[in-house]
C-alpha cells in the first residue's frame, strides 16, 4: 500500500518539471532508508530497529514503580562534586554574562530616548518655542497599574504524565448549596425599605439554615399524643383541685358565718347587760326630753347628739365601721356594699355646733383636731418679711 | 535515473512508513501481557508446563544442552517455572524484605525555648550559614527580626516592607540578606549597615519565596505570579523568566548543579529547571494536593517534598521517588527541615510536629506544640522550620507569634526512648 498516494503533492511540486528534481536527493534518501529497511529484517542487532521498537509500555516493568530505598534503607547518594560544580558554573555563567549584556544594553537604549528637560527651539519668524517638561508630583503613585497574573500562559511542547488519579469531581447542586453563605442582611437596620422574605430571615438565622443542615429538629408524631395525653390529665387534676378549694371554702365560709353568728349573739348579751343599757338611757332621755319640748326626734338624732358631747377622737358607734366597708366575703352575697353606706360616713365629718361656753376649749381643739377638708391660706406679707431677715442672718445685703 | 527509478524508489519509502506504522502501532500485541499470560500460566497444570518449558527449550540447542547438564541454578529455574508460578517480586517477598530492615534510631526532641517579640505569624525563619550565631525571622507585622541564636535576644528589627515578609534567605558569600515579601518586592538588606541597599522589581504579585544561587551571583524568585524569576543580584535586572506552573510557587530552591532550580507549587507539581535551556527538565507530579514546601538534605544529593497528607523524598538530579514517609494523618503540612543526622521535621497546621528518620521514613516521634498562654486553640500551627547548622537545634515559627527553639534530649538512649513502633505499611510502596 502506498500512504503518500493519498497525501496531497507538495505545495510547489507543479511548477516544477519532474526532469529538473534534485535525482541526488532521491538517492540520498534511498541510501538513508537502505539501511532501515534491511534494519526491518533483522532487527535484532540494528541499534535504528531497536530505537523505533522502543515502545514506553514494554520497556517499563514493576520493579520501576517501586521507591529506590524501599528496597536499600543505605542507598548512597553523593553530593555532587567541585569539577562538577565548576563546570556548572562556568557553562551558567557564560549564559547569563550574555542574557545580562543583553537586559542591559537595552535598558541603556532606552535611556537615549529621554528627552532633556526643556529645549528651545527657535524657528525662521523669530517665534521661539520652548519645550518644558510637565511638572509632576513627586509623591504621586504611579499611574500604570500592573494586571495581576496568576500564572502566565506556559506552551509545552510535551505533556507532563500524571500517574495517579486526577479528582476533577463537580460539586452536585447540594454540596453548593452547603457552601453556599448568604448575604448579610441586617435585622435592625433597612435604610432602603427593601422587603427581605422570610426564608431568606430564616437563612440568615442559624437555627433555622436550612432543612439541608439538618439542624431543624423533625418530632415524632407520639410526642404529640404524648403532650395531648398530659394536657388533659393536667386539665382534670385542675378541675377537680378547684372543686375542692370552692368546697373547702364554703365550708370555711359557714364556719365563719356560725362564728359571727355567735359573735353577734354574744356581743348583743354584752350589750344587753351594760353599754348598751347605760346608751340607750341617754338616748332615751334625749328623747323624752325632745318629747317633752314638743318635738320628735329620730334615734340617728338622738345618738348623734350624744355622740357629740364627747371628744371626736374617742370611740365612735363601731356599728358605723361595721356597716361600712364591708367587700364581698362569699359567691352567695349579692352586692359588695349597703345600699347606704354614705348616711353612716356622714357622721365622721359634721359641723359642729357652737357652743357659747366652751370657746376657748374649740380654739385648742381647732388647732389639734381637723373636722373638715384641708384648707389652703395665702402667705401673707409679714411671711415674706420674715424670709428676707432670714436671709439677711445669712449674712445677704439687700439692695 | 529514470522517472522508473524514482517512482520505485517512492515505492519503498511508502512500504518503510507502512511497516513502521505496523510495527509501532501493533509490536506488543505479539507477546501478551505479562500479568494475563501469568494468569493463564496459573491455570495450567503441571505437566502442561513442563511441556512448555520443554518447548521453549527444545528451540534452542544450546538452552537445551544445559538442562541437560542440569546446573543448580538452572535446575531452580526449572522447579520453579514447573511448580512456583508466583515470581520472585510478590508484595509478600517485597513485605518481608521491608520488614527485615531496620530504621535508624534517633532521640527524641523537646521544647527548650519560646522567644516572643514578634506582632504577628513567623513566617520565615533562616540561620546565619556561616557563624550560627544568630538568626533571622520574618513575620506578618511586616518586619525582619535578627535574633542571638544562643541567647534568644532581640538584635536588629528590620523594617521597610509593607506587608508579610514571607521569604528570608541569607547569603554566604555577601554579607546580605535577601526578603521576599507579599508587597511584590525582593529587597537586599545589607547587614553590615542593616538597611535595605537594593529593590528587585518586576513580580507582578506577591513574592512567596527566595533563594541565592550557591555560586552565581543570582537570586531566585517566586510567588503568586507562578514564575520563577532569575535576577542579577548587582544589576537588579530579571535576567531569566522560567514560566510553566499553572498556579502560585510556593517554594524555590537553588543547586549548584543541574537541576540548577527546583520550585514547588500549588498545582501539585515540583519542576526541575534547566536554566542554561530556560526551561523545566523534569515535573514530578506524584503530589495529589499543593505541595507547600520542599527541603534538601545537607549531606546527600536529595529533597523531600510535602503536601497535605503525603511526604516523599526524591533523588537528584533525575528526580526519582526515593521514599513514601508514613504520614497518614499529618493534616496540611507547611514545612520541611532535614538535618544532616537524617533527622526529617515535619510541621503542620493544626500544631503537630513529626519527626522521621530520612532514610527510612518511619515516623519516630509526634507531638503537639506548646500553647503560649493566652493565645487561642487556632493559633497552634507552624508556619517555619530550620535546624541550626549543627542539626541539634531545631526553630520553629509559628501562628501564635512565637519562635520556638526545640532540641534533642541528650539522655535519651534506644532502652529508654524507643521512639513510635516501626510497622511498614505496603503503602510506602506506592508510586
Amino acid at each position: 500500500m502506498s500512504f503518500s498516494s493519498l497525501l496531497p503533492p507538495p505545495q510547489h511540486s507543479k511548477d516544477k518539471d519532474p526532469e529538473d528534481k534534485d535525482l541526488e536527493a532521491i538517492s540520498a534518501a534511498r541510501s538513508l532508508i537502505k539501511p532501515l529497511l534491511s534494519g526491518l529484517q533483522q532487527r535484532d542487532d540494528d541499534p535504528i530497529a531497536t530505537m523505533l521498537d522502543a515502545m514506553p509500555a514494554s520497556k517499563i516493568s514493576f520493579q520501576d514503580f517501586i521507591p529506590l530505598r524501599q528496597r536499600n534503607f543505605k542507598l548512597e547518594i553523593p553530593m555532587p562534586s567541585q569539577e562538577e560544580i565548576n563546570e556548572t558554573r562556568n557553562r551558567t555563567k557564560e549564559v547569563f554574562d550574555k542574557l545580562l549584556q543583553k537586559q542591559i544594553s537595552s535598558h541603556s537604549s532606552t535611556a537615549v530616548h529621554n528627552k532633556p528637560s526643556s529645549s528651545v527651539i527657535t524657528r525662521d519668524d523669530n517665534r521661539r518655542l520652548e519645550i518644558v517638561e510637565r511638572k509632576q508630583d513627586p509623591l504621586q503613585p504611579t499611574r500604570n497599574k500592573f494586571k495581576k497574573t496568576v500564572a502566565p500562559v506556559a506552551t509545552e511542547d510535551v505533556e507532563v504524565p500524571i500517574f495517579h488519579q486526577v479528582e476533577e469531581k463537580k460539586l452536585t447542586k447540594e454540596e453548593r448549596a452547603k457552601w453556599n453563605i448568604p448575604s448579610a442582611v441586617s435585622n435592625w437596620k433597612n435604610p432602603n425599605g427593601y422587603t427581605v422574605s422570610l426564608e431568606k430571615r430564616l437563612q440568615m438565622d442559624g437555627r433555622f439554615s436550612g432543612s439541608s443542615s439538618g439542624q431543624v429538629t423533625n418530632i415524632n408524631d407520639k410526642h404529640m399524643e404524648l403532650s395531648d395525653a398530659l394536657e388533659k390529665v393536667d386539665k382534670e387534676a385542675r378541675r377537680e383541685l378547684a372543686q375542692r378549694a370552692l368546697q373547702r371554702r364554703h365550708a370555711a365560709e359557714q364556719e365563719a358565718n356560725n362564728r359571727q353568728v355567735k359573735l353577734e349573739a354574744l356581743k348583743d348579751k354584752i350589750r344587753g347587760t351594760g353599754n348598751k343599757v347605760s346608751k340607750k338611757s341617754t338616748v332615751d332621755r334625749l328623747k323624752k326630753l325632745a318629747y317633752s319640748r314638743g318635738e320628735d326626734i329620730s334615734d340617728k338624732v338622738a345618738l348623734a347628739a350624744v355622740n357629740s358631747s364627747k371628744q371626736p377622737d374617742l370611740d365612735y358607734d363601731s356599728r358605723l365601721f361595721t356597716k361600712g366597708g364591708r367587700s364581698k366575703k362569699s359567691e352567695s352575697q349579692v352586692y359588695d356594699n349597703p345600699l347606704f353606706v354614705q348616711q353612716d360616713t356622714d357622721n365622721i365629718y359634721r359641723a359642729k355646733a357652737a357652743r357659747p361656753d366652751d370657746n376657748a376649749v374649740e380654739a385648742t381643739v381647732e388647732a389639734s383636731v381637723r373636722r373638715g377638708p384641708v384648707e389652703f391660706t395665702r402667705a401673707t406679707t409679714e411671711d415674706s418679711k420674715t424670709g428676707n431677715s432670714s436671709a439677711d442672718s445669712y449674712g445677704l445685703k439687700k439692695q | 535515473m529514470s522517472t522508473h527509478d524514482e517512482n520505485l524508489s517512492l515505492k519503498e519509502l511508502d512500504d518503510f512508513y507502512a511497516n513502521i506504522r505496523w510495527r509501532n502501532q501493533f509490536s506488543s500485541m505479539d507477546v501478551l501481557p505479562k500479568h494475563i499470560q501469568d494468569k493463564i500460566d496459573a491455570k495450567k497444570t503441571v505437566l502442561q508446563r513442563y511441556k512448555s518449558v520443554q518447548n521453549e527449550s527444545s528451540t534452542n540447542q544450546m538452552e537445551s544442552t544445559q538442562l541437560i547438564k542440569a546446573t543448580p541454578s538452572n535446575t531452580g529455574s526449572l522447579v520453579e517455572k514447573v511448580f512456583d508460578s508466583s515470581n520472585d517480586q510478590s508484595v509478600m517477598t517485597r513485605h518481608r524484605e521491608l520488614i527485615v530492615q531496620q530504621p535508624e534510631w534517633h532521640a527524641p526532641w523537646k521544647l527548650k525555648r519560646i522567644i516572643n517579640g514578634h506582632l504577628g505569624w513567623v513566617r520565615s525563619i533562616e540561620v546565619d550559614p556561616v557563624d550560627n550565631e544568630w538568626f533571622a525571622t520574618g513575620s506578618n507585622d511586616t518586619t525582619i527580626k535578627i535574633w542571638d541564636l544562643a541567647k534568644g535576644k532581640l538584635k536588629v528589627t528590620l523594617a521597610g516592607h509593607i506587608m508579610t515578609v514571607r521569604d528570608i534567605a541569607i547569603s554566604k558569600r555577601h554579607p546580605y540578606l535577601f526578603s521576599a515579601s507579599e508587597d511584590k518586592l525582593v529587597k537586599c538588606w545589607d547587614l553590615e549597615k542593616n538597611m535595605a541597599i537594593r529593590d528587585y522589581h518586576g513580580h507582578l504579585s506577591g513574592v512567596h519565596s527566595v533563594d541565592i544561587h550557591p555560586t552565581l551571583d543570582l537570586i531566585a524568585t517566586a510567588g503568586r505570579d507562578s514564575v520563577v524569576r532569575l535576577w542579577d543580584i548587582r544589576a537588579r535586572v530579571a535576567v531569566m523568566t522560567l514560566i510553566g506552573h499553572k498556579n502560585p510557587i510556593n517554594k524555590v530552591h537553588c543547586l549548584p548543579v543541574d537541576p540548577q532550580i527546583v520550585s514547588c507549587s500549588t498545582d501539585a507539581t515540583i519542576r526541575l529547571w534547566d536554566i542554561v535551556a530556560g526551561k523545566s527538565m523534569k515535573v514530578i507530579t506524584h503530589h495529589k494536593k499543593s505541595v507547600r514546601n520542599i527541603a534538601f538534605h545537607p549531606t546527600e544529593f536529595s529533597m523531600s517534598s510535602c503536601s497535605a497528607n503525603d511526604i516523599r523524598s526524591w533523588k537528584l538530579p533525575e528526580g526519582g521517588l526515593l521514599t513514601n514517609f508514613n504520614s497518614d494523618g499529618l493534616g496540611i503540612i507547611n514545612t520541611l527541615s532535614i538535618n544532616q543526622d537524617d533527622v526529617l521535621f515535619a510541621g503542620s497546621d493544626n500544631g503537630m510536629l513529626s519527626f522521621y528518620d530520612y532514610k527510612s521514613g518511619h515516623k519516630y516521634q509526634s507531638m503537639m506544640t506548646k500553647e503560649i498562654p493566652g493565645s487561642l486553640e487556632s493559633e497552634r500551627g507552624i508556619l517555619c522550620s530550620t535546624f541550626d547548622r549543627t542539626g541539634l537545634r531545631l526553630l520553629t515559627g509559628e501562628t501564635d507569634k512565637s519562635i520556638k527553639i526545640w532540641s534533642m534530649d541528650s539522655d535519651a538512649t534506644p532502652e529508654t526512648d524507643p521512639g513510635l513502633p516501626w510497622n511498614p505499611t505496603l503503602a510506602a510502596q506506592r508510586f
